[in-house]
């Protein structure tokens, strides 16, 4: 069935075929005209047959039978059995002709979900289908619908796949099909299915024989990438984040609607049920009850893993200098679910102070454009250590003692797992392989700090794993982006794993003052990053420079709410789409996007999947339909029409006809300064 | 002539004209009757056999027949003389000796069929199965297909089945992850090197290599290639002693007997696993090949004797037979089994070759030997299974053994004994009588009970229950208790394989007219001698020279015409020595074209090689004709009809 060459075909296979199709298409006239006049007699019907004999994939007539079945079964004296019976007897010869017909498959389906027909004939129907290829998806597929109906136990069929897997473990269907089977055992704990980590354990001793016979044959590699997943991913999500952290002081913003401070949650997977009742924030000055919290990126209503708000405080003290304590929890109510349905695995509590400051002081005018030059930042007179400038790490109050117990069996399968691939991998060069021991070092490096509840990531393979993407980059050129995306990951990983280790990214500009978390800039130019991660530890961060990485996507940026300056020049961006994250980014002074790669494609691909002009959005701006400039830069304008820069560097792009500058200026009135 | 005198128990054959006779029923004998009579020149065929039974070496025997046969005949009553034909006495030689034939307890059923020619099974993928498919002869045959295929680790006294391919490796609970990976690795491998792709392939230089070297560097753990080796290569002889090994198996043989294991492997979805074995016993096969050779025509007589050659008197050319009933019948050729022996002047009376004659060794003293053994037993070795193949490698059961034993035990459902018993062959190849049962004794000792002791004090050395501890060891009470055994030894008649432009077969009339130390002899033609104007250095291709214990390996055959039809043969062996024969052209092809003796049993486990030596005869018989010649498709069977394991 499978690895057979096409081969050219032969002129009596083409005066065949020829044949074929003429027959095919007076069988197909004649069926639709029977089919536009809603004819369901005999004649019909068997016309229908025979086309589908010869083309089962004929949706259309699939669809005509099952007007028929219907028709035939209205009438007073039907026999559903027999006229069912027929049904599947065409299904049968179709798929004899292609077992892997769609439509017929489908129609099999239609049929047995009426009731009439017996079970027992489609198992045994199945298994000549399974032998004659046991790798065809659509038999596994049905075979799952049929034990259903049968009521067949899963414990049961998860027996079959073993038995096909040991015929032959190359069997990408065996192995998805043993997935689900598993997953739903153990999701509602059936016996012999708990604990988890018995069957997990004795799942990847199974996985390790496929893997370690042929590690060529990528079915078990998948199967074990499944298990590996399995095994790290927690159910509940936690509340791995937020703004403000934990013990830190801050102070409300001065904005035209008086004193603001903006609250950031930041989960450990999406969440929904994120609302006042949920979320309880208790503070003597601000009113509370009535906060909205919104997801972010805004459209993800089904869920997300950031969500915002907005505390108003009532009116300007500016003599108050007293820390007024704020506190914010969650967990009480079940509302607060994982898009899997799993509520939070904790209570979460943060507590911290407001302190209000002099006006004067909090907002400086920016009296001229930043340059983001290194000479510019300067590492001396910083005593960010001492000052709670970066939140510490860790700081969420949460009780880790179960978690840590629960966790003693991952850790120990990681490092088995390690073990073992160690093992393979110096017997042989595998990229597979290697790509496995990465996501197990560097899920082992991020558990450690799940169970052990240390202030810091201990990342004591990070370094290793770096090695390993970095490898799998020269030997893998075809996957090159990924192994990219992973490294960037794993290196975000490590330089915000500890305070120590992010302070030396962290930087003065000029002679700004150094008292104020406003004057820390994080710079992470030149790490050669294709992608953002971490957020979570950066939702602080203020201004942040990602010059010269390898960036194609904002995405994740919109959670740091607080960016105030950022320098994005020398990525590879490459549309306005993919700026769209900024939109968010409600305090954006200053923005570089210089050289990067926008405009250069005339048509933009990513805006199939943001908004365009033919969406609603566009009707929400009636009055711009007129003006030609806004037409021609329609994406730019989603994105600027939102924020209030002051700054803004986009030299350096395709996009720099004259006409540009002036609509950006149109855009943004606030704009001091563009290059 | 003289008139056949007419014999109550031997009526008289007619006509008295054939083109072919042949004398004995073994089972190259009852395939060349077959070709020969599906030739599409068609021949006249008289096929005889001194016994009441069909197979001669290669029967399936009851114990009450099995003794007499194995024992030596009597001598062949003087010929009558003729006045037309000189008559040369035939005489019988047995190629088997027995060394212990106890009769059958009285307690056991005496319906059971033995293998004469001891454990031997098809695999799926042999040519052998194709011949049958071909020859059409697998209509009268049914197969059974063996279950198991084990090896025997003798350290711990247990079984270790063998992985047929990379799915039964992943099985396997017996091996570690790293040894599964390498030895999945090296099926890889060597699918890769099978599918031709030239980058894939294994180097011409490491396919020369002892595989038993090619298998260590490429990294297997010993226990996987003593598994490769003798379990699935089935190699006999001890392959890790490179200096003191008669028959190092190279790569790419192994590589070639390892394809053939792979491909027999799931080719008839009926059958798991890669070997068959055919219902009521090997004796089928050559019943059924003389069955085809009777359809097509061939006059069958059993219970025959020949008591003597014709000779014509002038030239001394074979003319035909005497049988025992004094019939004279005279014939074009003639084939033996081989344990008739051709008559010293008959083959060789051409004038050219007289001088060698004389020197002619009739003696017999083969070199090469195979000691079997037939068991019986009422449980199965492996409880799980019925049907099963053992090899015992080199080592497992003492230090010297120098060769591998194989056992196959087939049940009742093979019908060769009532159900509930179970047979079990076993064989070695060995030096001499001595070797052999000491070896297989040994190998008795390690699988069976002895039925009196009880427990297996007799040897503690080798007793397995001393350190059992996995679920394979053989205990002392799963060991089957031995309810009857028989030993005895066979004598190997090599066929000399010169594989060349053609194929040549050296005739008993060669003569060994020198050899000496020079090294120079060996390739190119020697120089000092002039009279030698080397006409072809061939490739050999030699199993074993047999008779001469001293011969390595050899090196090269030179052919040189010397004149006058006559030319010599010389074989420069490892070392430096080089052997000559001389012969004429016209013995040579009278002798191979006239009279031939069919090889003999073999130690090996499958029939390729007796089922190609019997085709190469067959092309040098009937040089313009083609071996079972493809049927015209009306009674084609599917594949799958020919083995019914059910």
């Amino acid at each position: 069935m499978h690895g057979r060459p096409r081969k050219p075909s032969k002129p009596e296979d083409e005066v065949a075929s020829a044949a074929k199709a003429s027959k095919l298409r007076s069988l197909q006239s004649q069926f639709l005209h029977f089919h536009h006049n809603h004819i369901y007699e005999k004649e019909s019907i068997e016309v229908s047959a025979k086309l589908l004999e010869m083309n089962p994939e004929y949706y259309t007539a699939w669809n005509f039978r099952k007007l028929a079945v219907d028709h035939l079964l209205a009438q007073p004296l039907a026999d559903p059995p027999s006229i069912l019976n027929e049904e599947l007897r065409v299904a049968e010869s179709a798929l004899r002709q292609n077992f892997k017909s769609y439509g017929a498959w489908h129609h099999r389906k239609w049929v047995l979900s009426k009731g009439h027909s017996p079970v027992d004939l489609e198992l045994r129907l199945l298994d000549k289908f399974q032998k004659a290829d046991p790798r065809n998806f659509h038999a596994w597929n049905y075979r799952r619908y049929v034990a259903a109906l049968k009521n067949i136990a899963e414990e049961d069929e998860l027996k079959y796949t073993t038995n096909m897997i040991e015929k032959n473990f190359s069997n990408y269907s065996a192995w998805h099909s043993r997935s689900i089977l598993l997953s739903n055992l153990l999701k509602r704990k059936a016996k012999g299915f708990y604990p988890k980590e018995k069957i997990l354990a004795d799942e990847f001793e199974l996985v390790h024989q496929a893997i370690f016979t042929d590690p060529d044959d990528q079915s078990g590699w998948f199967y074990h990438l499944w298990l590996l997943e399995q095994t790290v991913k927690e159910e509940s999500p936690w509340l791995s984040s937020s703004w403000p952290a934990s013990g830190s002081t801050v102070s409300p913003m001065h904005t035209a609607d008086g004193n603001t401070l903006l609250l950031v949650l930041y989960f450990s997977q999406p969440v929904r049920g994120v609302n006042s009742s949920s979320v309880i924030v208790t503070t003597e000055l601000a009113e509370s009850k009535a906060l909205t919290w919104r997801p972010l990126p805004l459209n993800n209503s089904d869920g997300a893993r950031s969500w915002v708000a907005l505390l108003k405080f009532p009116s300007l003290q500016s003599d108050d200098s007293t820390a007024h304590p704020v506190e914010v929890n969650l967990g009480y109510s079940a509302e607060i679910v994982s898009l899997g349905g799993s509520p939070l695995s904790n209570d979460f509590q943060t507590k911290f102070v407001v302190r209000f400051q002099q006006p004067d002081i909090q907002h400086v005018e920016e009296q001229e454009p930043i340059m983001w030059e290194d000479s510019n930042f300067k590492k001396d007179e910083m005593n960010f250590e001492e000052s709670d400038l970066i939140p510490s790490f860790n700081q969420l109050q949460i009780n880790k003692d179960q978690e840590g117990v629960a966790s003693k069996w991952k850790v120990d399968i990681l490092n088995d797992e390690v073990l073992l691939f160690r093992e393979l991998l110096s017997a042989m060069d595998c990229k597979i392989g290697k790509l496995t021991l990465a996501k197990l070092l560097m899920a082992l490096d991020t558990m450690f700090f799940e169970s052990s509840g240390s202030k810091s990531y201990k990342m004591v393979y990070v370094e290793e794993v770096l090695g390993l993407y970095s490898e799998l980059m020269k030997m893998d050129p075809p996957h090159f982006h990924y192994y990219k995306e992973q490294h960037s990951l794993a290196l975000l990983e490590q330089i915000t794993s500890s305070k120590d280790r992010l302070l030396r990214y962290c930087w003065c500009y000029k002679n700004s003052g150094t008292n104020d978390r406003s004057a820390v800039w994080v710079r992470l130019n030149n790490q050669s990053l294709s992608q953002i991660g971490c957020i979570e530890r950066l939702l602080w961060v203020q201004n942040l420079d990602l010059s010269h990485n390898e960036l194609g996507s904002l995405e994740g940026l919109e959670a740091l709410q607080l960016i105030e300056r950022i320098n994005l020049s020398n990525n590879k961006l490459k549309g306005f789409t993919s700026l769209a994250p900024l939109r968010h980014l409600k305090l954006l002074k200053v923005l570089n996007i210089s050289n990067n790669k926008i405009g250069q494609h005339t048509i933009d691909t990513t805006r199939y999947l943001c908004p365009s002009p033919l969406s609603n959005d566009w009707k929400s701006h009636p009055s711009s339909v007129h003006d030609p400039q806004l037409l021609k830069y329609f994406d730019a304008f989603l994105i600027f029409r939102d924020l209030t820069l002051t700054q803004l560097n986009i030299s350096g792009n395709p996009v720099r006809e004259p006409d540009f500058a002036c609509f950006i200026r149109k855009v943004i009135p606030t704009l001091k300064w563009l290059e | 002539m003289s008139n056949p005198p007419s014999h109550p128990e031997h009526p008289p054959i007619d006509p008295t004209n054939f083109d072919l006779i042949l004398i004995g029923t073994s089972l190259p004998s009852s395939i060349l009757a077959a070709a020969a009579a599906s030739a599409s020149v068609s021949k006249t065929i008289l096929h005889l056999d001194p016994n009441p039974f069909y197979g001669s070496l290669f029967s399936t025997l009851s114990p009450s027949h099995l003794s007499p046969y194995l024992s030596p005949p009597p001598p062949p009553s003087p010929p009558s003389p003729s006045t037309d034909y000189s008559a040369v006495p035939l005489f019988h030689r047995s190629l088997t000796t027995p060394i212990s034939l106890p009769p059958l307890p009285p307690h056991l059923p005496h319906n059971l069929a033995l293998d004469v020619s001891g454990p031997r099974v098809l695999f799926c993928a042999d040519s052998a199965i194709d011949l049958l498919l071909r020859s059409q002869v697998s209509h009268y045959l049914e197969f059974k297909a063996v279950d198991q295929n084990l090896i025997y680790d003798g350290e711990r006294g247990s079984f270790i089945a063998v992985p047929d391919s990379k799915f039964a490796v992943f099985k396997d609970k017996g091996f570690s992850l790293t040894e599964k990976n390498k030895l999945g690795g090296f099926f890889k491998l060597v699918n890769a090197h099978l599918s031709g792709d030239a980058n894939l392939c294994i180097s011409d230089d490491d396919l020369e290599t002892p595989f038993f070297e090619f298998l260590t560097n490429f990294g297997l753990p010993k226990r996987i290639i003593g598994i490769i080796l003798y379990a699935i290569a089935l190699a006999d002889y001890d392959q890790d002693n490179t200096e003191d090994c008669n028959n190092l198996l190279k790569t790419r043989d192994g590589i070639d007997r390892l394809a053939l294991y792979h491909s027999s492997v799931g080719r008839f979805p009926n059958a798991h696993g890669a070997m068959l074995y055919p219902m009521y016993g090997q004796g089928e096969l050559p019943q059924a090949f003389c069955r085809r050779a009777a359809v097509k025509g061939s006059i069958y007589v059993l219970r025959m004797p020949v008591a003597a050659l014709l000779t014509d008197k002038d030239t001394g050319h074979y003319r035909g037979v005497r049988l025992a009933s004094g019939q004279d019948i005279f014939s074009q050729k003639l084939i033996m089994d081989p344990d008739l022996v051709v008559p010293r002047d008959l083959a060789l009376s051409t004038p050219a070759n007289s001088e060698t004659t004389s020197n002619h060794s009739c003696s017999r003293d083969f070199e090469k030997k195979v000691a079997r053994a037939i068991c019986i037993t009422k449980t199965s070795l492996k409880s799980d299974s019925s049907n099963l193949l053992i090899v015992l490698p080199p080592r497992s059961l003492y230090s010297e053994q120098a060769t591998s034993v194989q056992a196959l035990q087939m049940s009742g459902n093979t019908a060769i004994c009532p159900v509930g018993m179970f047979v079990v062959h076993l064989s070695t190849l060995c030096n001499d009588a001595n070797q052999g049962e000491r070896l297989l004794t040994a190998a008795i000792d390690a699988l069976f009970r002895q039925p009196n002791s009880g427990s297996a004090n007799d040897d503690p050395g080798e007793s397995p229950s001393k350190n059992s501890d996995g679920p394979n060891v053989v205990q002392e009470e799963q060991r089957p208790v031995l309810e009857w055994r028989a030993l005895y030894i066979q004598d190997i008649t090599e066929t000399r394989r010169v594989s060349a432009n053609e194929s040549l077969c050296f005739p008993y009339s060669s003569k060994l007219i020198r050899s000496w130390s020079h090294p120079e002899t060996i390739t190119p033609a020697p120089k000092q001698h002039h009279r030698f104007e080397p006409m072809k250095t061939l490739e050999v291709q030699v199993r074993g020279l047999g008779g001469w214990d001293w011969v390595e390996s050899p090196a090269a055959l030179v052919i040189s015409g010397l004149g006058g039809g006559h030319f010599r043969v010389g074989v420069g062996l490892r070392g430096g020595e080089c052997l000559f024969w001389e012969w004429s052209w016209a013995g040579l092809v009278e002798s191979v074209h006239t009279i031939c003796t069919t090889p003999s049993p073999d130690g090996n486990l499958g029939y390729n090689d007796l089922f190609d030596a019997t085709e190469r005869m067959f092309r040098q018989m009937y040089p313009g004709e083609v071996f079972f010649p493809e049927q015209a498709a009306p009674e084609d069977n599917e594949d799958g009809e020919a083995v019914d394991p059910e």
